[in-house]
């Protein structure tokens, strides 16, 4: 089942994990079609953490997305670890799904509020056939200790919990399954700034305890920094540049990676004020009209 | 700048975001049922009746034929409890008997009508797609007919019996239940644990045993019994017409045509014969509410539930039984008053009363001048929404001032009425929010909406003058093709411009402050820097006062000139903005400034403070920072912390000032 | 929105052919030879005969409904197997007195009911609940039972309204008026507890958006929120509700003309039900479609009207 292409480039040391070739994924919306992802092509190599960055819009979340079957794909490839998982049927995901998982961005959404923190963190080991309810609790608690939850937590509801605190819990059901890539679909943005250094510091914590890789989705370049090796930034389904964190952060060779750059607000103050000023003699800029390039909201 | 060290606070889940009691395994379904007198009641009423007429036959004094000539159409008797017809038969016992037919047709229609319904809502709100297009057809399809109509023609086949005639009926009800449990289910798809149970690898089977299906019962038992209401009526008015029943076998419908042909001799039969038809139907109605509410409170959490149900009454937003506190003659930091333009003094806010009462904003004090931004900096739960909101007196459902003092000028907003308050709002106080769509009214064009406001600030206003200015104020916000914006509606606005829009309308009035309540957040990085940037120069052309609140301390460092920290509700720090950053003097400050991401140091592990904020209701007695800070002590802990000035401009709600000033 | 329209009207024209269709083809399986109902019994089976073929009964059902069609596009429903009269005249003759009815019980429905639920949602306290209570009462209540009582009291007690019958409009104002009182109040009791129900939810839920703090913020009158912003994006629901109450109504008409001798669309279509009558059966059904089918149309227009997203494309 695992056969590996021959034709695969494989960019650097250790085997690609995940291989994404000229990703088209498209939506149909009231008769019209919007391309949310236009001829996108990366890598991303056992343990090391690949980001994702763009705007609202620019189909960073809808990438993600396709790679775990979530969207619609109409052109390209995905392989995962050289099995091609483009439009995998429901077997073939359930065989990649241990090795493969997800952390959402909203951690109000992406725990049922119905269920148990137990409940929850069970369920990739439900999918993954295991019976023994022994067996899965000592899993849960083991887990919830690793992202520095207290073990009383298993019996409670989200709600109980804050946001920081619920994405903690998310994390714990992305690597319930020891998985090899985990997709975070901007787990930060309903964060608050010092919650996120947390989470930030959790996630890279955890991936050299477990050897993790992972495909990191943001908007902000400056956070993204402290935990990616590369950086791919879209823009209107478009890669536009790509390359270590070092390079398109402080060189950026793409005009719009450097707009990027340039609006991330610092936290020094005689910085700021000289940006503002050059900003306030520029000239005005009026946002597009929505509906110019699509009907649709933006992701 | 000193470094803490990187923790990552190990917590037990406890308390820090809500309250201890909510917790609804705690409390089984049946339990929270029984509590609710009003629906367990009309849920004894539904199951008795039923009961007493499906066991007609030993409930009911008398057989349903049977006649006494000596006692005819007489009232309500010891021997007749609700009085005899024409025959002398008793009423009572009739109405058992006569609930049978009426109350099998019910349940015939109510089984039809639900699980048809339930099975189709689930088919179209999970699959969507072309399988949810047909099926909601179908359902305005079977919306759209003339249901009685559709009965008579059946009935006339089937002129002697009810039975067949509530099969069609049955599946024209089944409209409503599926229309709602389609709308459930679509609700439960698009959460995004239904996603990650798909990623996990759960089958389509399991998702809906385990995700979707419990969501449902509530909505369906609501379903049910208004369909049961409505088909009792229903066969009752076919019984009332005539059909279904075979004559003299009574039935509720029946004995009100009865009825109505002797009300001239005895009224009173007209009673009980539709008595209890309405009572049933009212017992089904009130048990389904019930049943509602009690869905929603699973969902929600039993005490926030309850705090907004008795909210449910739209609030009027004027401020009312706040004490209005003497404003103490504090000196303001950082000036000597000129250019003071506004003073808010121990302002505190709250929700609920009584015993329920949870303070948010504990007595925060800032002042606004002219030309000049203030940003309220804090996290989310610190309050600042809540003392920003207070100002202008427009607060959520439930809350209220609690004490102290903004005084704009000579005038006292706290307890003011509502033609001071009116008075000010717009005119001397502009508001922009943080979503830009969700503030603007989605039915009124652009043009519209601003000419509103401006005519209610100068009802002398021509309509073109409207007009012109309109476009004036469109153009200063920096919207190019401004006519164009003025015609549109906001859901044909990109954020950005939306939120220029809300800036426009803010300052229409030509207010002497304005109020940005984190009005950059959801919007994208490049969009943000071009609205920092308007502000500034709206500022600097027309010495508006800003209050800017936000958590991003870059978005201090762009836009502002005095800084109030907030933490758990108390002002902490209070600096002009340079000092903030270079040397923070309060251990909060010092913390979050360390931990902001966009200050870290690459290749370095982020800073980060240990633990999570106390929520409201929950604070502790002492220093309520003291828990996550690492300068605390014992006398941290003990007595509530006052505001000092351990400079000259500068505040502090700390007893360790000193500590903190000889690490950096 | 002139798509979304066409698009309406596209399915209004199946719903037409399958209402009748489905009357046609229920009714054609009534047992029993329609012509001994008709003629009685005692005549030779000779005449019941020649009757059934004067009349096409014989045909299988399809072709029964094509002749049927075919008629219905040349302007005619048929004929009363019972009175032989042209059905259009007879449902011309009546069709005033239920649309009379019908439209007044949709005013006062909507005017009640959604003072009821404004009410409702901007007060609190005792007046709340009272509204409350009042819009449970006409849920509650069934409509056959509620006129026979207003009967009872306005009537029969203080001899205030006539008990039945209906004034013609060319005869004398007053008296159709009069003669439409409680019939009107008895339907539309139901339907404007549900307006107010649905009033009430949406205005409560409008009240408590984003918008209207913002709008409070920059200084409007609570009087102009509430009637200008509020009311204006909460009709979409409240129209929706007021359409489904119609057709409710039309239902209702049947039962309420029975109780006030009103003679109506409804007191035909029992008549005729009882009778086996097939053309005046689909007759009814014809014409009460037809309103259905219009009023839904004007409902879907206001929606698309109302709601800026429709109207004006995204």
């Amino acid at each position: 089942m695992s056969e590996r292409s021959s034709s695969t480039p494989t960019p650097g040391p250790g085997t690609a994990l995940l291989e994404v070739r000229d990703l088209v994924v498209e939506y149909r919306h009231a008769h019209r079609e919007h391309r949310a992802v236009d001829g996108v092509s990366f890598d991303v190599v056992g343990g090391e953490t690949v980001a994702v960055v763009g705007e609202s819009g620019a189909g960073k979340s809808t990438l993600g997305r396709a790679v775990v079957g979530l969207a619609p794909v109409k052109s390209g490839s995905i392989r995962f670890d050289g099995l091609d998982i483009t439009r995998a049927t429901h077997r073939v995901r359930c065989g990649i799904a241990s090795r493969l998982s997800v952390v959402f961005q909203d951690p109000y959404s992406s725990l049922n509020p119905a269920r148990t923190v137990r409940d929850s963190l069970v369920e990739p080991l439900l999918a993954q056939g295991e019976r023994s309810k022994a067996a899965m609790t000592q899993q849960v608690i083991a887990m919830l200790g690793r992202v520095g939850l207290d073990k009383l937590a298993a019996d409670r509801y989200p709600r109980q919990f804050s946001g920081g605190q619920r994405q903690r819990i998310a994390i714990a059901r992305a690597l319930m399954t020891s998985p090899q890539l985990v997709i975070c679909d901007e787990p930060l943005s309903a964060l608050d700034l010092s919650v996120q250094a947390q989470i930030i510091n959790l996630l890279i914590a955890l991936r050299s305890e477990l050897a993790l890789a992972y495909l990191f989705i943001g908007h902000d370049l400056t956070v993204v920094r402290h935990i990616a090796q590369r950086v791919l930034v879209i823009r209107q389904g478009r890669l536009v540049e790509s390359g270590t964190v070092e390079k398109v952060c402080v060189h950026p060779s793409d005009p719009y990676t450097r707009a990027l750059v340039d609006a991330a607000p610092v936290a020094d103050p005689e910085a700021e004020r000289k940006r503002l000023a050059a900003r306030i003699g520029a000239q005005p800029v009026a946002d597009g009209l929505r509906g110019s390039a699509s009907g649709i909201a933006p992701s | 700048m000193s470094s803490t060290g990187a923790l990552i606070g190990v917590d037990t889940g406890t308390s820090e975001a809500r309250r201890p009691d909510e917790s609804p395994s705690r409390q089984g379904i049946l339990h929270r049922f029984v509590r609710r007198p009003v629906a367990f009641a009309s849920f004894v009423f539904v199951v008795g009746i039923i009961v007493v007429c499906a066991g007609a036959r030993w409930f009911a004094p008398y057989p349903p034929l049977a006649t006494d000539f000596s006692a005819i159409l007489t009232g309500p008797s010891v021997q007749h409890l609700l009085g005899t017809d024409e025959l002398g038969r008793d009423t009572l016992s009739r109405l058992l008997y006569g609930g049978q037919p009426m109350l099998l047709a019910m349940a015939e229609a109510t089984a039809i009508a639900v699980s048809l319904g339930t099975a189709l809502g689930i088919l179209a709100g999970y699959k969507r797609g072309w399988a949810d297009r047909i099926l909601s057809g179908w359902g305005d399809l079977l919306l759209a007919m003339p249901v009685l109509v559709i009965l008579i023609v059946v009935i006339s086949v089937f002129p002697s019996s009810l039975y067949p005639t509530m099969l069609p009926l049955g599946v024209l009800l089944s409209a409503g239940p599926m229309r709602v449990v389609r709308s459930a289910t679509l609700g439960v798809r698009e959460e995004l644990y239904i996603d990650a149970a798909r990623v996990v690898g759960l089958s389509h089977r399991r998702v809906m045993t385990r995700h979707v299906l419990p969501r449902l019962w509530g909505p369906i038992v609501v379903q049910a019994t208004l369909v049961s209401a409505v088909s009792l009526v229903t066969a009752s008015g076919i019984a009332f017409l005539g059909f279904g029943i075979n004559a003299p076998a009574p039935s509720w419908g029946s004995m009100v045509a009865d009825a109505a042909t002797q009300y001239q001799r005895q009224a009173w039969l007209l009673v009980p014969s539709g008595g209890i038809i309405a009572l049933m139907v009212l017992a089904l109605g009130l048990l389904g509410d019930g049943v509602a509410d009690l869905v929603d409170e699973r969902w929600i959490g039993s005490a926030v539930a309850r705090v907004a149900r008795r909210s449910r009454r739209v609030r009027s937003r004027s401020i009312s039984g706040a004490r209005r506190a003497a404003a103490p003659a504090g000196t303001p930091p950082g000036g000597d008053g000129s250019g003071l333009i506004l003073s808010a003094r121990d302002v505190s806010v709250g929700f609920g009363d009584g015993r329920s009462l949870v303070t948010v904003v504990d007595q925060v004090s800032f002042d606004l001048y002219q030309g000049r931004t203030l940003a309220l900096v804090g996290e989310s739960g610190c309050g600042k929404s809540m003392t920003a909101r207070a100002i202008l007196g427009v607060l959520p459902a439930g809350g209220r001032i609690l004490d102290g003092s903004i005084r704009l000028g000579p005038t006292e907003l706290i307890g003011a009425s509502r033609a001071v308050l009116g008075s000010v709002r717009g005119r001397r106080i502009g508001f922009v929010g943080q979503e830009p769509h969700a503030s603007l009214d989605p039915a009124q064009t652009i043009g519209s909406s601003l000419r509103e406001v401006l005519r209610r600030y100068d009802r002398t206003l021509s309509r073109s003058g409207a007009k012109h200015k309109v476009l004036d104020h469109l153009a200063r916000v920096r919207l190019e093709d401004p006519e164009r914006v003025a015609g549109s509606f906001p859901h044909q606005l990109s954020g950005g411009m939306a939120q220029r829009v809300a800036i426009a309308r803010a300052l229409a009035g030509e207010p002497e402050i304005l109020i940005a309540d984190e009005p950059t957040t959801a919007l994208d990085v490049t969009v943000q820097a071009e609205i920092l940037a308007l502000l500034r120069s709206l500022q600097m052309s027309t010495g508006v006062a800003i209050l800017f609140i936000t958590h991003d301390w870059g978005v201090v460092a762009t836009l502002a000139d005095d800084v109030v920290v907030m933490y758990a509700g108390q002002v902490v720090e209070q600096a002009d903005a340079a000092s903030a950053f270079d040397r923070p003097m309060h251990p909060y400050t010092e913390a979050l400034l360390a931990s902001d991401p966009h200050r870290a140091v690459a290749g370095q592990v982020l800073p980060t403070i240990g633990g999570a904020v106390p929520a409201p209701g929950s604070w502790p007695r002492g220093c309520r920072f003291a828990p996550r800070c690492r300068y605390a002590s014992a006398e941290c802990a003990s007595e509530p912390i006052e505001l000092v000035g351990p400079e000259q401009d500068r505040l502090s709600r700390c007893i360790h000032v000193d500590l903190l000033v000889s690490c950096t | 929105m002139l798509a979304f329209v066409l698009r309406r009207i596209a399915i209004s024209i199946p719903l037409f052919f399958l209402v009748t269709v489905f009357t046609f083809v229920t009714v054609a399986f009534i047992p029993g030879d329609p012509a001994v109902r008709i003629l009685g019994a005692g005549h030779t089976l000779a005449v019941y005969h020649a009757f059934d073929l004067k009349l096409g009964l014989e045909e299988p059902v399809f072709v029964q409904y094509w002749h049927w069609l075919d008629g219905l596009f040349h302007g005619s429903l048929g004929r009363s197997l019972f009175t032989s009269e042209s059905v259009t005249t007879e449902l011309s003759q009546r069709v005033w007195v239920t649309v009379s009815l019908v439209i007044g019980a949709s005013i006062v429905s909507l005017v009640v009911g959604v003072a009821l639920g404004l009410g409702s949602a901007l007060s609190r306290g005792p007046v709340a609940r009272t509204l409350d209570g009042v819009s449970w009462l006409g849920f509650a209540v069934p409509n056959f039972w509620l006129g026979l009582i207003l009967v009872e009291f306005l009537v029969l007690k203080a001899h205030l309204l006539p008990a039945s019958g209906y004034v013609p409009l060319s005869q004398s104002p007053a008296g159709w008026a009069q003669s439409l009182v409680l019939p009107v109040l008895t339907l539309s009791a139901a339907g404007a507890t549900g307006v107010a129900k649905q009033t009430r939810n949406a205005m409560t839920e409008m009240m408590n958006r984003e918008f209207v703090a913002s709008l409070r913020m920059a200084g409007l009158s609570e009087r102009s929120i509430v009637i200008r912003h509020a009311l204006r994006n909460a009709a979409m629901p409240i129209v929706t509700m007021a359409g489904l109450f119609f057709i409710a109504m039309l239902s209702g008409t049947i039962v309420v003309e029975q109780v006030f001798v009103l003679p109506g669309l409804g007191g035909l279509a029992v008549q005729a039900a009882t009778d086996h009558d097939l053309p005046v059966i689909e007759g009814v059904v014809v014409y009460f479609t037809f309103v259905v089918i219009a009023v839904n149309l004007l409902i879907d227009l206001s929606y698309a009207w109302l709601n800026p997203r429709v109207r004006v494309g995204s």
